[in-house]
């Protein structure tokens, strides 16, 4: 693979089966250099199982991961040096001080250094803290903490599971402009999230994940143009109108959406093919009562895709 | 303590103090699975850390020796007649007596002897006694229970049992030059005239001995109290009409108190 | 490679910093001193009987008072062996003009020991090793120590070696409170005064052809390295249970449960022979010592060993494989 170098983390056809269920069914995605990732999907679509499997935590059923170029299954020492990671909550020993934890993560680490140590507190601001008891802190102190300790080793590339949980308006400001600073110095930022405007402003690249499988990867301006792409026509009879679409076949007709009641029907749809409908329609004699494009978010996509599994 | 010092401390004591314990392990168990006896250094060596041994001021000490009359069996009230002789020391005396009662029930001359011959604590024991009072020879005589009532009995096996009063008698008096020793005779339990006649002349007989022994012993005393269960005999034996019961001991302390005081 | 040095001191500097050894310490520090006052009222009350303080005939006391217990036709056949056994030790110990109690601190920290190997010891052992694993399950630390990379073998090998820097630490503390503070009530003297040992048991049999003296200081190096092999084996134990359930509280209530159970079945089914096969009825290894009858008939000093080390030797094999196989799940 001429383009391994610049991919930090690949992982190929992830599977796990927990008792008689498969949770994950054949995960694939790739995060490159310099890229935040975010690893999108509703609570119970798989993805602390697919982020523990990718820290060692859990032993997939079947298929690959590699970081930097390392599978984790085979050479884990070699693969998880590349790797910093919080694994949801940032959760410390709380009889300890800060220093003393990051000392004790450190010194499972090869060659980390005072200096290189207190570099890290200074990084994520925790200075003036750093000799308190770990049960001190506030929660975003523990997450400042944490990314301290994910930076120990200056891996290529940092998991974030949910790293937003529980901060403050300001505490996810600061994160997600620290985030962006690490990405600038060359490192893959990989976060999952439910909530999407987080991952929206965050990330270059999504993965959306539902029932333990990928179902759709790009980059975010990619799939917001996408979602944009839908257009929702009010009309007089929607099942007619759908009927009538897949008749002419019009591209994603089969799978436009119809809404009795609001009497509309959602479709991607090009531009260019909009005058088009709208003649077939008035000939059908189909009332046409608004045309609209859809201006939603990813959020709309989301729920789309997972078909409005609950998120929160 | 600062994280690191408190490894270097207690990782440092901590794995000295494994290494210690293994090799103690090891050498418990050679102790136990292969031991070697070094009896000719046992007796070299200094025993114990050096007490003051024998009475402390003030406190008058009786050491008992014997079989269930000295352990004071049938008394209801566990005093038996050494308890009896304590209390009414301290009362006539005002001094702090303190028992030390070796007695087993069931002892016979020939067990009392081999104790003392053969366990010099027993006599280490009785170091520094005031008094030593003992009991023995009614299990020599008769044995309560299977024995019939036969004279011949009682003079067949008297012979042996009083050379052995006489050795016990002569092991307390070396033993205990300061102390007085006082044996207490036998009496004769049987209410019943046939039985009654057979046992005394082997009662007499005994205790005559034993005051005859005593006599050559600068510091053993025969307190005899057979006249004490002469008469009315029944009134101080206990529900098994053997064992003297708590007015028989009382009876019996009187006597053995007087003797002391 | 990181070796396994860092990561031995890291397991070390945590279990230090938790509250349970400083717990143990505590418990340690409150039990002595009402023991030493305890064995100082029992002196004082015997010398108050008595009206001396010769050990001769305390001694001798004891002798008398066990062989009348055993004319006693109620005492069951088990215990009459028992007490048949001591009132030989004890009259060998007076034969020999040897006290069997010289009233030192050394000889308290010598009694101690033999009277905490079987229940207390084991117990202060369960409070460090069972939330040696379980508690970074329920702190969630786990998860950060298991994504670091480290083999986990190497993580929970290093585990296993501080509890055994821990074990080693209980006993030592335990050996140098008990003779401090016993110290100062029966002075500190007396590390060279003879002990005998080698009394070989053979049902009631009391054989003395190998008893030997050796001195209080090598008694207790033997007495407390049998009591401290004995602690690692339920050490090792505990730290198993610890392994496989989340909750610090459960496993250390396994592993009370079973040892205290132990020490009840130790004393109640001697007839129940096939006992002898439980970890817990073995972890007495001091009574071997010290020449006291073992609990149930067929045990002696290397059927115990062999059986403690059998199952620790499981019980680390069944933690070893489950941990680093194990998914972690929540």
């Amino acid at each position: 693979m001429g383009q391994s170098n610049d991919i930090t983390l690949s992982v190929r056809n992830l599977r796990k089966t927990i008792g008689r269920r498969e949770i994950i069914r054949g995960v694939e995605f790739d995060v490159r250099r310099g890229e935040v990732f975010g690893f999108l999907g509703p609570n119970g679509s798989g993805k602390t199982t697919t982020i523990r499997m990718l820290v060692g935590l859990i032993k997939p059923s079947s298929g690959s991961i590699l970081i930097a170029g390392h599978d984790v299954q085979k050479d884990m020492v070699k693969a998880l040096s590349e790797v910093g990671c919080i694994v949801e909550n940032p959760e410390m020993y709380p009889y300890l001080t800060g220093m003393e934890n990051l000392e004790h993560f450190a010194r499972m680490l090869p060659n980390i250094s005072a200096a290189r140590i207190q570099a890290c507190v200074d990084r994520v601001g925790l200075t003036n803290r750093i000799y308190d008891l770990v049960k001190t802190y506030s929660l975003g102190m523990k997450q400042r903490l944490g990314i301290a300790q994910a930076l120990l080793s200056q891996p290529s590339l940092m998991i974030l599971d949910e790293p937003t949980n529980g901060l403050d308006p300001q505490g996810i400001r600061d994160l997600r402009d620290f985030i962006h600073q690490l990405a600038s110095e060359g490192m893959s930022v990989f976060i999952s999230s439910h909530l999407l405007s987080e991952v929206q402003l965050m990330c270059t690249t999504v993965a959306i994940l539902n029932h333990g499988i990928v179902i759709k990867t790009g980059t975010v301006n990619e799939l917001v143009k996408e979602a944009e792409s839908y257009v929702v026509w009010t009309l007089q009879n929607v099942n007619a109108a759908k009927n009538l679409l897949i008749s002419l076949d019009i591209p994603n007709a089969p799978s436009a959406k119809v809404d009795d009641t609001l009497r509309t029907l959602a479709i991607q749809m090009t531009d260019e093919t909009i005058p088009t409908v709208v003649k077939r329609f008035v000939e059908a004699g189909i009332e046409i009562i608004g045309i609209r494009r859809n201006a939603a978010t990813l959020e709309d996509l989301f729920l789309e895709l997972t078909e409005g599994d609950s998120i929160d | 303590m600062s994280a690191n010092r408190l490894w270097y401390v207690f990782g440092t004591l901590g794995l000295l103090s494994t290494i210690f314990f293994i090799v103690g392990f090891g050498l418990g168990v050679r102790d136990v699975l292969f031991p070697q006896a070094n009896q000719t250094e046992l007796a070299a060596k200094p025993h114990s850390i050096e007490q003051p041994s024998g009475s402390s001021d003030g406190v008058f000490r009786i050491v008992a020796f014997g079989d269930s009359l000295t352990k004071g069996f049938g008394d209801e009230t566990i005093k038996g007649y050494v308890g009896n002789v304590k209390e009414k020391l301290i009362k006539s005396t005002n001094k702090d007596v303190r028992v030390n009662n070796f007695a087993v029930n069931g002892y016979t001359s020939s067990k009392l002897l081999s104790d003392l011959m053969d366990h010099s604590g027993s006599l280490k024991a009785a170091e520094g006694a005031d008094v030593v009072m003992f009991t023995i020879g009614g299990n020599d005589l008769y044995r309560q229970g299977k024995d019939k009532i036969d004279p011949k009995l009682y003079a067949e096996r008297s012979g042996k049992a009083k050379k052995q009063l006489q050795s016990i008698m002569k092991i307390f008096s070396e033993n205990n030059p300061k102390s007085l020793i006082v044996y207490v005779g036998l009496y004769n339990p049987f209410v019943d005239k046939n039985e009654r006649e057979a046992f005394d002349q082997a009662v007499t007989d005994w205790n005559a001995d034993a005051a005859h022994y005593a006599a050559t012993l600068p510091n053993v005393l025969v307190v005899n109290v057979a006249d004490l269960f002469a008469r009315k005999t029944n009134s101080y034996l206990y529900i098994d009409q053997y064992h003297p019961n708590a007015l028989g001991y009382e009876r019996m302390a009187t006597r053995v108190a007087q003797v002391l005081e | 490679m990181t070796n396994i040095y860092p990561l031995i001191k890291n397991e070390t500097i945590k279990i230090l910093k938790k509250r349970s050894f400083l717990v143990i310490m505590i418990i340690l520090a409150v039990i002595i001193p009402i023991a030493t006052y305890a064995q100082m009222r029992i002196a004082e009350n015997m010398v108050k009987q008595t009206g001396t303080s010769d050990w001769h005939v305390k001694v001798q006391s004891d002798i008398t008072d066990a062989r009348a217990r055993l004319s006693s036709s109620r005492m069951p056949e088990e215990y009459k062996k028992y007490v048949q056994v001591q009132i030989e030790v004890k009259q060998y110990h007076l034969d020999m003009d040897i006290d069997p109690d010289a009233p030192t601190g050394v000889n308290f920290a010598r009694r101690f020991m033999e009277n905490a190997s079987s229940l207390l010891l084991p117990l202060l052992v369960i409070i460090v090793a069972s939330d040696l694993v379980s508690s970074e399950n329920a702190l969630g630390t786990i998860k950060l120590l298991l994504a670091r990379p480290v083999m986990r073998w190497r993580i929970l090998l290093s585990k296993y070696v501080s509890l055994i820097f821990l074990v080693s630490l209980v006993i030592l503390a335990a050996g140098i409170l008990a003779y401090l503070i016993s110290g100062f009530v029966f002075g500190f003297s007396g590390w060279t005064l003879p002990v005998l040992t080698g009394f070989q048991l053979s049902g009631t049999n009391v054989s003395t052809e190998n008893v030997h003296t050796v001195s209080y200081a090598y008694y207790l190096w033997m007495e407390y390295g049998l009591a401290w092999f004995s602690s690692l084996t339920i050490a090792t134990m505990s730290f198993l249970i610890s392994t496989l359930v989340r909750s610090t509280a459960f496993s250390m209530g396994i592993m009370l449960a079973s040892t205290i159970f132990g020490t009840i079945l130790a004393n109640m089914v001697s007839s129940w022979e096939s006992a002898k096969y439980l970890f817990m009825v073995n972890s007495d290894l001091t009574a071997y010592l010290a020449g006291k009858p073992s609990p149930i008939d067929g045990m002696d000093l290397s059927f115990s060993i062999w059986t403690l080390t059998i199952w620790a030797g499981a019980a680390l094999l069944v933690a070893f494989t489950v941990f680093t196989r194990k998914d972690m799940l929540n």
